[in-house]
């Protein structure tokens, strides 16, 4: 959230509160960020504004001291109402709070945001209610503020790092955003289309290179957790590896979770109270794919092989979306299996259904799924699944979590 | 042991301060270390330098006293030491903000004091065990860091930096039989015979008062002489061991108002700080302290510094409290003295058990190794109390071949 820092210029008390308290009107000239990360939008510095606090008498303010001031009394000096781009689907909004406006769009299954102004970032996607991703929490350092989402980073010679700090110019129409910017040694433009029918998005990323160049490229998804309840499933080559984010305050620093033997490209999340799922696909298997946790989050952060550019080649990558709900029992998840009925048939992603059980006659209660796959994934609607949901019985439940596609864990 | 384990007595504190800029923000790690070089010039008889903050991109200003033999010395070296930074400060515009945690950040901050010279390691090994019974009590008088970012409740714990162990830097100290004495770095108390004769004290937060960091400085070293005085190895039995684990969990969470298993007995952690302060005064006056008037005061009102923070606190923005908090540092010499003079007396804290804190920390398939790291409770301890809780059905236990021991919560 942005917060500026105020110098006090005038100070009336207004009344006694409780307990001892007083309250407050105060004058403050907004002098600069708070936080270096959250840059103030342009015509905020210098600009007056009264605030309302209440104060205990040994912190009673006075002329000359300095103040933070918060996004909500700021409102009023910055320009964020909602606007709309292209009628009921696209707005440009603050949805983060950071006094700059995001892109959103909305789709009868799901609502997305993007920050142009920082980096691209894939800032917000919420489903029935669920917000994924971190929205208006806040992990501080000295040299960042963790907002969430999807962003990108890279390594390219002596450049790299985070992309997050980079400005998007961008382009919208009523079925997908185009973002172009430039990193030092690329070109890069990204995206994101999503869904009308379907609750799906897909972030196309793709580097140009101005030179002959060598990227690294990884991306970092800090998504929202709910501790002891949040499940991320990692599909690997001796079988599906589950975590269970924990808070673990120093984890952060002294355990990365990390595996680099990934079977299929992607990765699930599930949040098991709410029953609610986040499938993400990558066009590429990554070459390894990170999990730390941290207090109110964890990160999930698929790097990718090194590519090795010559000048004008592009490399890309396609990210994709797919929240849902999900049936469990007794530690048996079935899948993500959200539908849209279309046409008397549901229509289901994916080669990574994600199935483990450790008491398969639990599976009674459970849907079945077949599917005819139509093709790999290459950010197009080719390589998704039809699937038809239906009851299922004991014998029919076994033979489904017997699959060896299905990478079954624990049986 | 006796009084001749000091050859001669002395002792000295490194204390780990923040140094922020005008947004509260910790500064630069270079600029901290221009700024530790210039107090150390200034005053040649002090060591003050600058020491990481675990997980933060800065580095603490580290105030290290030198070499000091009483009262006097330590006070007037503090209060020239502190002048001298605030000035430093004041010119170059910056906060000096010495608090057991950054309110923004957690970060723990710790004062640490080194009793000696001992130049036996033998002798100091005994006397470090001497020390461990009365590690939680130097604790709860000590709290000063009852906020910790987002990552918890503000007040909820009034030293998480306690909690936290330190950032792994103050741990549940390691018993080692006498005859097989190692160095073990981070332990509550340390010998740190190996590069100086003394034991180092490491538990205590970091304090904003500088009239309690010296009659506190007093208390310690007084008690340690005390407990050389006894002749005993200080060798511990798993009751005493188990009172040192659980009060110290105690401490953290509150302060003077916790009530400690001492004895065997349940005894208020301040009815033992006022017992120990008529003890300690014929030592405490060898060192040039007539009584112990601040610490009296604390322990008649069960107050700590964490309270006065607390008391300050009016909810709401984080951020906003910090840069106030910084207001009332910057121009007030020694705040937690008026606070002292006009608190009132806060009760004594049900005492949670060792077991309802084992059972507090089992969610959902919580890892035993994150359940270890949390209390820090012996091995033995921990499972006969999780067989206690899986024969009364409360949780159930599952093993795990690359996770170990997982435990989840039935009830």
């Amino acid at each position: 959230m942005l917060r500026a820092l105020g110098k006090v210029i005038e100070v009336k008390e207004t009344g006694k509160e409780k307990a001892g308290s007083i309250s407050f009107r105060i004058r403050a000239r907004v002098a600069g960020e708070a936080h270096q990360t959250l840059k103030l939008p342009p015509g905020l510095k210098g600009r007056c504004l009264w605030v309302e606090r209440v104060y205990r008498e040994s912190l009673r303010p006075r002329k000359g001291d300095f103040i933070v001031i918060t996004y909500e009394e700021l409102r009023g000096l910055i320009k964020c109402k909602r606007e709309s781009l292209v009628p009921g689907k696209v707005f440009r909004e603050d949805v983060d709070a950071d006094g700059f406006p995001e892109i959103t769009f909305e789709t009868g299954l799901l609502r997305s945001s993007v920050a142009p102004h920082r980096g691209a970032t894939l800032r917000s996607l919420e489903y029935r209610g669920k917000e994924f991703f971190m929205g208006k929490g806040e992990y501080l350092n000295v040299n960042y503020i963790e907002l969430g989402g999807v962003d990108d980073h890279i390594e390219s010679g002596k450049y790299g790092g985070a992309l997050s700090s980079l400005k998007y110019e961008y382009e919208v129409d009523e079925e997908k955003i185009r973002l172009t910017g430039r990193a030092k040694g690329f070109e890069i433009e990204k995206v994101i289309r999503p869904e009308a029918d379907f609750p799906f998005i897909t972030v196309r990323t793709s580097f140009k290179a101005r030179k002959k160049a060598e990227l690294n490229y990884w991306m970092r998804m800090a998504v929202r957790g709910a501790p002891g309840r949040s499940v991320i499933l990692f599909p690997a080559r001796d079988g599906l590896v589950r975590e269970r984010y924990h808070f673990q305050y120093l984890d952060s620093f002294f355990r990365l979770f990390e595996i680099s033997r990934m079977s299929l490209p992607g990765i699930l999340v599930l949040d098991e109270a709410e029953g609610v799922s986040l499938l993400a696909v990558f066009s590429r298997l990554p070459e390894s794919v990170a999990y730390r946790s941290y207090g109110t989050f964890f990160t999930v952060e698929p790097a990718f092989e090194r590519a090795s550019l010559k000048k004008g080649e592009i490399s890309q990558c396609v990210l994709g979306l797919i929240p849902g709900t999900f049936y469990s029992a007794s530690g048996f998840y079935l899948g993500v299996f959200d539908f849209h009925e279309e046409k008397g048939r549901n229509r289901l992603i994916s080669s990574l259904v994600t199935v483990e059980s450790r008491a398969p006659e639990l599976l009674l209660r459970g849907k079945r799924i077949s599917y005819n796959r139509i093709g790999g994934f290459d950010g197009t609607h080719l390589w998704m699944l039809d699937v038809y949901i239906e009851e299922l019985d004991l014998e029919e439940a076994s033979l489904l979590i017997g699959g060896e596609s299905y990478g079954i864990d624990g049986l | 042991m006796g009084s001749t384990a000091f050859d001669p007595l002395t002792f000295g504190y490194e204390w780990e301060t923040f140094l922020t800029g005008r947004n509260m923000i910790p500064i630069k790690s270079d600029e901290v270390k221009r700024l530790g070089r210039k107090l150390q010039a200034e005053m040649p008889e002090t060591r003050t330098g600058t020491d990481h903050i675990r997980g933060l991109d800065s580095k603490f200003l580290e105030i290290r006293s030198g070499i000091l033999r009483d009262y006097q010395e330590l006070d007037g070296r503090t209060r020239e030491i502190v002048s001298a930074t605030k000035r430093v400060c004041r010119e170059k515009d910056l906060v000096f903000f010495p608090l057991g945690s950054h309110p923004l950040f957690g970060k723990a901050a710790g004062y640490h004091l080194h009793v000696g010279s001992v130049y036996s390691l033998k002798v100091a090994q005994d006397l470090a065990c001497s020390l461990t019974p009365y590690v939680p009590l130097i604790a709860a008088f000590m709290a000063n860091s009852p906020f910790w970012g987002i990552s918890e409740p503000p007040g909820g714990f009034k030293s998480y930096r306690v909690k936290y162990f330190a950032d792994w830097c103050s741990t549940v100290i390691v018993p080692v039989e006498r005859e097989l004495g190692q160095f073990v770095w981070g332990n509550d108390v340390l010998v740190k015979g190996i590069e100086k004769p003394t034991v180092e004290i490491r538990v205590m937060d970091s304090p904003l008062s500088v009239s309690l960091l010296a009659e506190a400085s007093i208390f310690i070293v007084a008690l340690t002489l005390n407990l050389a005085e006894r002749h005993g190895s200080g060798m511990m039995n798993r009751n005493t061991y188990m009172e040192y684990v659980v009060n110290r969990r105690r401490a953290a969470r509150w302060g003077l108002q916790a009530l400690f298993d001492w004895k065997g007995e349940r005894v208020p952690a301040s009815d033992i700080l006022e017992e120990l302060i008529g003890s300690l005064l014929p030592a405490a006056r060898k060192l040039g302290l007539d009584g112990f008037e601040i610490l009296e005061k604390m322990a008649r009102k069960r107050v700590t510094q964490a309270d006065f923070l607390i008391s300050l606190y009016e909810g709401g923005d984080l951020h906003v409290y910090t840069r106030d908090l910084g207001n009332l540092l910057e121009r007030e010499w020694d705040p937690f003295m008026d606070f002292l003079e006009e608190a009132p007396e806060l009760p004594v804290a049900e005492a949670e058990s060792a077991e309802d804190m084992i059972l507090s920390h089992i969610t959902i398939e919580t890892p035993f190794r994150l359940l270890y790291e949390s209390l820090e409770f012996p091995y033995d301890f921990i499972e006969d109390v999780v067989e206690e809780f899986r024969k009364r059905g409360l949780v159930k236990v599952s093993r795990a071949p690359e996770k170990g021991i997982l435990l989840t919560r039935i009830r």
